[in-house]
């Protein structure tokens, strides 16, 4: 009894806070059609400042707690609120669905960045519960903390409140019919911009509250830990539709109770050791199960006007020759590039890789999926498991689930390219053999005893994406029927889950397989004490171990294949249904089109991508720790910056990925390096250093992602103008100094930045001058009619344009002077 | 026993009545017309027919077998094509492959079969259905570029490449011009020929009263009259609660 009431109230505590969250993640949405994805980031950031005024040096010694909570509550938090809606939400209007997903994701990456920027150095930071650990009063034998006490006595006050503003209030009112029709409430006399603000400032309170109030429960402030402490209270919201603020705040409580009695059920975690990290999973797994039970809106199609974005498609022969220019390139760069320089690069590549993964189930077809690199973790897991760290015989059991996964991997993708009965079988049988050959051909070492193997092999990286191919299936079945945000919220929930049940898991796995380990179990060590030493792969010969250039080059190649092959998909029946089913599920339907099927190939095939290229990437890295690189914050930003870099273009993932694997960390290093260079300025340096470590792909994304096409359309706009004849002769001075500049660098006249500052510079120049040129060209084209004469004297040019406007026959100025002599 | 049936249909969305107890009948290979201010519920009955909304109470029967409760995708398979009155055409496909994936959607379930042949004659059908609309010269343009008029035809062209044997047409003529329309008129009599059924939903009194042999008239979720067009043009409740009267 006694232990009930603890757990209960320790349920209605943690479940009361989730409330709050969540209350004020609806108010926001409500009032402006925004989730906000930093609704957690800011509850964290806000009890950071908290901790720094009540619990640290503060502003003048430590603030006594009401006042502290005053200050943040009242001004650090609405301040916040009004200003990401007047910078950064305003302008989300009328954008599409992705766009609305990704400013907000960036918007939590900059608070992420931003705290770990503030608050860097290692120290423990404890917030104290309010009224000390000691408070507390009680019920029979159970105790009850006076902080428990006022977090629901807080829950219950702010319900009332958000009920009165939201019924019995003109402001109110008004904050709900702006979400339907902004135009409308204006011209009824409402003010829809100060509703918007309001609500983002009550948004952000929330947030604050319960990021304060829950803060002391976590022992030391982390924030990634915190952050997602918050996002528990999503699935809250997604209990009240988002919209209805009792069964919000109800959901909350759900929540919490849940993590409690399963706290209590299972000795906190110690009962069953495979499910101890379930309790901080709990809530994402209600929230996946909540969305998958929602009753989801039906088809519904979406005007032309809606789709700013359009993306152009290369042919199959242009990817072809933009491949090889791609690895020539590199390949040239290898012979220039200090090892630390290609490992960087490598870095960037691998996540491009991962990245394609996205551009076939985002850009082509239109799928959200914020999870990609918990498939390219659970790629490289199956890699390291099945290749590498099973320590045992593989051979005949390895190729036994190798042809097990590509009949199942087969199976699924297949009828959504038109292959039925018979032909569907001797597709999938071909695809299996296919399989096997590949794996007992590159398996070269099979039987050896795979424990002492110190190299990847090809066949582990075919299973590494058949894996997570099939566990994309498995994901992407219950969530099949969700779309936009909906989709986007569950596939964040898997990711959350393998961030906490996967990578966290410390558990060994003994099975007794058939075929495999002579008859003794297998052990899998799923997750080796939170890091995995993943090999470079060994095979074609080429030691991939010391050589980080052949690795370079390796990663190179398989994008550009990736690639090709994925324009080859673009351009054939199942790309053409891809671009059908994202641009109207509804006409696709009266087509006669079963996008189930559709739906489950890509992303089984964008599961794939992502598991091959997670595998490749992490041996690149040589080792994946529980916390880099594949984990769900990762994932959002890798994410977020290849939709700004352009979703619907290969280059897209290409410029994404080397973005958020390289682009940045090269620019930290350069301010490094002046720091170092002229210490009178280290200050300055570091700053500007700390900047693009902590804010660089937060920011790149918040400025950027309005563009709906991203920045890959507009560089290849830029390059294509250059491919114009009258720019043959910038062109040939482009790749001509590009070449001097590698020749020099080859023959150590010049060093590794001052290649970079002379072929950067040079790479951005080239397009811009091109674009500036025509530009001048076209202002002098375009000249009103009615304007000339007036401020520009008449020129041959002039008068023959003017004749061909009003369709006169042609008469040179002179004859026109002769006349009127 | 006519080919598309509809029986006592309601749908309501929240407390409103979208439609009350509507019947009505598709003869096969005529045009049939559904009229009505706007509001009155045509686009929804077409949703129900289509299967992109499902009836709250009613049957629905094609060509004798019901379809009430079937999958939007299956009702396309036995025959039934539809436009919409707010365009559905995807924006990131050029005209001729706007039309080439409906062909290969439809080929894809009756044959399941790319060869040569297939191709060929999938090819065939495209430029037939491109010469009939008049759309071979717009082929290669993305459909976002074209006026709404020929996107119109876009959205007919899709449809027929299905070989739909009734076709839901919804407000096919608003967005084009009036000599469009009459040419739009001349396909559609081409399609009955064909043996095709047409229901059209319609606010260009002069393509209705030109092209449809009967009409159904819809007011606030009701059926207020049905039959020729003569007798529609007459009729004192259409011309009080639509076509409006001489004053």
């Amino acid at each position: 009894m006694t232990e009930l009431v603890t757990f209960t109230v320790v349920g209605l505590a943690i479940g009361s806070i989730y409330s709050i969250a969540s209350a004020g993640l609806v108010v926001t949405y409500t009032t402006s059609g925004i989730f906000n994805f930093a609704h957690g980031a800011i509850g964290m950031f806000t009890a950071f400042i908290y901790w720094q005024l009540r619990w640290d040096a503060g502003w003048g010694g430590q603030w006594p707690a009401p006042i502290a909570m005053l200050f943040v509550l009242f001004v650090v938090a609405p301040i916040i609120g009004i200003f990401l809606q007047l910078v950064v939400m305003r302008g989300l209007e009328g954008t599409n669905e992705t766009t609305k997903l990704v400013i907000p994701i960036a918007v939590m990456l900059a608070f992420i960045g931003g705290t770990n920027w503030i608050w860097q150095d290692l120290e423990s930071r404890i917030p104290e519960p309010f009224f000390g650990r000691e408070s507390k009063w009680s019920i029979g034998d159970a105790y009850i903390t006076t902080h428990q006490t006022i977090v629901v006595v807080t829950a219950l006050l702010l319900a009332l409140f958000l009920k009165f503003l939201l019924t019995n209030t003109r402001i109110g009112i008004t904050m709900r019919a702006v979400v339907d029709n902004r135009e409308l409430v204006q011209l009824n006399g409402g003010k829809p911009d100060f509703a918007a603000l309001l609500s983002w400032a009550i948004g952000a309170m929330m947030a604050a509250v319960a990021g304060i109030l829950i803060s002391p429960l976590l022992g030391s402030l982390n924030v990634l830990a915190l952050t997602l402490l918050v996002v528990n209270a999503y699935a809250a919201a997604i209990f009240g539709r988002l919209k209805n603020l009792p069964l919000t705040f109800m959901g909350g409580l759900v929540i919490g109770l849940a993590v409690s009695y399963w706290n209590w059920l299972s000795g906190t975690g110690r009962k069953w050791p495979w499910l101890s990290e379930l309790r901080s999973a709990i809530p994402v797994v209600i929230l996946f199960v909540i969305l998958i039970l929602l009753p989801q809106e039906r088809l519904r199609g979406s005007s032309l006007a809606k789709y700013r974005e359009s993306f152009k498609v290369p042919t199959i022969k242009s990817s072809i020759t933009w491949g090889a220019i791609f690895i020539i390139f590199i390949s040239a760069l290898t012979l220039i590039l200090e090892n630390k320089w290609e490992f960087s690069l490598a870095k960037g590549i691998g996540f491009a890789i991962i990245g394609l993964s996205m551009v076939l189930l985002t850009g082509y077809a239109g799928e959200i999926n914020l999870a990609p690199l918990a498939f390219a973790g659970i790629g490289a897991i199956s890699a390291y498991q099945f290749d590498v760290g099973s320590g045992v015989e593989t051979g005949a059991g390895f190729a036994t689930l190798a042809v097990f996964l590509a009949a199942f991997f087969g199976y699924l993708v297949f009828p959504a390219f038109g292959l039925a009965r018979a032909r569907l079988w001797g597709a999938v049988s071909v695809f299996t053999i296919g399989v096997l050959g590949l794996v007992t051909i590159f398996d070269g070492t099979s039987g050896t005893g795979i424990a002492s193997r110190e190299s990847m092999s090809f066949s582990g990286l075919i299973v590494a994406a058949l894996i997570a191919g099939a566990i994309g299936a498995v994901v992407a079945v219950p969530a099949l029927r969700l779309r936009g945000l909906y989709l986007g919220l569950a596939t964040f929930a898997f990711a959350i889950f393998v961030d906490k049940m996967v990578y966290k898991q410390r558990q060994t796995l003994s099975l007794d397989i058939p075929f495999i380990g002579d008859g003794k179990d297998v052990t899998f060590n799923v997750f080796n004490n939170g890091a995995l030493n993943i090999p470079r792969p060994g095979f074609f010969g080429i030691d991939f171990r010391k050589n980080q250039s052949a690795m370079l080059i390796l990663l190179t190649i398989t994008f550009s294949l990736i690639a090709i092959l994925l324009v080859i998909l673009r351009r054939s029946t199942y790309g053409r249904q891809l671009s059908a089913m994202k641009d109207s599920p509804a006409a696709c339907a009266t087509l006669g089109l079963n996008m189930l099927k559709l739906k489950l190939s890509v992303f089984t095939l964008a599961a794939a991508i992502a598991g091959f290229g997670g595998a490749l990437h992490a041996s690149n890295l040589r080792a994946i720790q529980e916390d880099a690189p594949f984990t769900v914050f990762e994932g959002l930003a890798l994410f977020m910056l290849t939709v700004v870099s352009g979703i619907g273009y290969i280059s897209g993932a290409l410029i994404g990925g080397i973005l958020y694997g390289t682009a940045f960390l090269v620019m930290g290093d350069f301010w490094d390096k002046l720091a170092n260079d002229w210490s009178s300025f280290d200050w300055l340096f570091t700053v500007i250093h700390d900047f693009f470590i902590f804010l660089g792909p937060a920011m790149a994304g918040i400025g950027l992602g309005r563009n709906p096409n991203g920045i890959a359309a507009q560089i290849f706009d830029g390059y294509r103008i250059l491919k114009e004849e009258s720019n043959r002769t910038l062109l040939s001075i482009g790749v001509a100094a590009t070449t001097c500049f590698w020749i020099f660098r080859i023959t150590d006249v010049i060093d590794g930045w001052t290649f970079l500052l002379l072929f950067v510079p040079t790479l951005l120049l080239c397009p811009l001058i091109a674009e500036a040129k025509k530009k001048d060209l076209e202002t002098e084209k375009m000249h009103p009619l009615e304007l000339i004469g007036i401020d520009h004297s008449y020129t041959d040019q002039i008068v023959e344009d003017l004749n061909k406007e009003l369709n006169l026959p042609f008469s040179h100025p002179k004859d026109f002077e002769d006349r009127s002599h | 026993m006519s080919y598309l049936d509809i029986k006592d249909i309601t749908v309501r969305f929240g407390g409103h009545i979208a439609l009350n107890n509507v019947s009505m009948s598709v003869e096969r290979g005529i045009i049939t017309g559904l009229i009505g201010p706007n509001g009155a519920g045509k686009t929804t009955l077409f949703n129900v027919v289509s299967g992109l909304h499902r009836a709250d109470e009613g049957a629905i029967s094609l060509d004798g077998e019901r379809i009430t409760n079937m999958a939007p995708y299956k009702r396309a398979r036995s025959g039934v094509g539809r436009t919409f009155q707010r365009l559905e055409l995807f924006p990131s496909l050029t005209v001729e492959e706007n039309i080439r994936v409906s062909a290969e959607i439809r080929n894809q379930w009756t044959r399941g079969n790319t060869s040569t042949i297939v191709r060929k004659l999938i090819d065939q059908k495209i430029e037939d259905t491109l010469e009939l609309t008049g759309l071979t010269e717009l082929a290669d343009h993305h459909v976002a570029e074209i006026p709404t008029g020929k996107a119109r035809l876009v959205e007919l062209a899709r449809s027929l490449m299905q070989d739909p044997k009734l076709i839901l047409l919804d407000e096919p003529a608003s967005g084009q011009n009036d000599i469009e329309t009459a040419e739009f008129g001349n396909i559609l009599r081409t399609l009955t020929n064909e043996g095709i059924t047409i229901f059209l939903v319609e606010h260009d009194m002069s393509l209705v009263m030109s092209v449809c042999d009967h009409v159904y008239v819809l007011d606030f979720g009701s059926i207020i009259a049905s039959g020729s067009t003569d007798e529609i043009q007459i009729d004192k409740r259409v011309i009080d609660a639509y076509l409006g009267g001489d004053l």
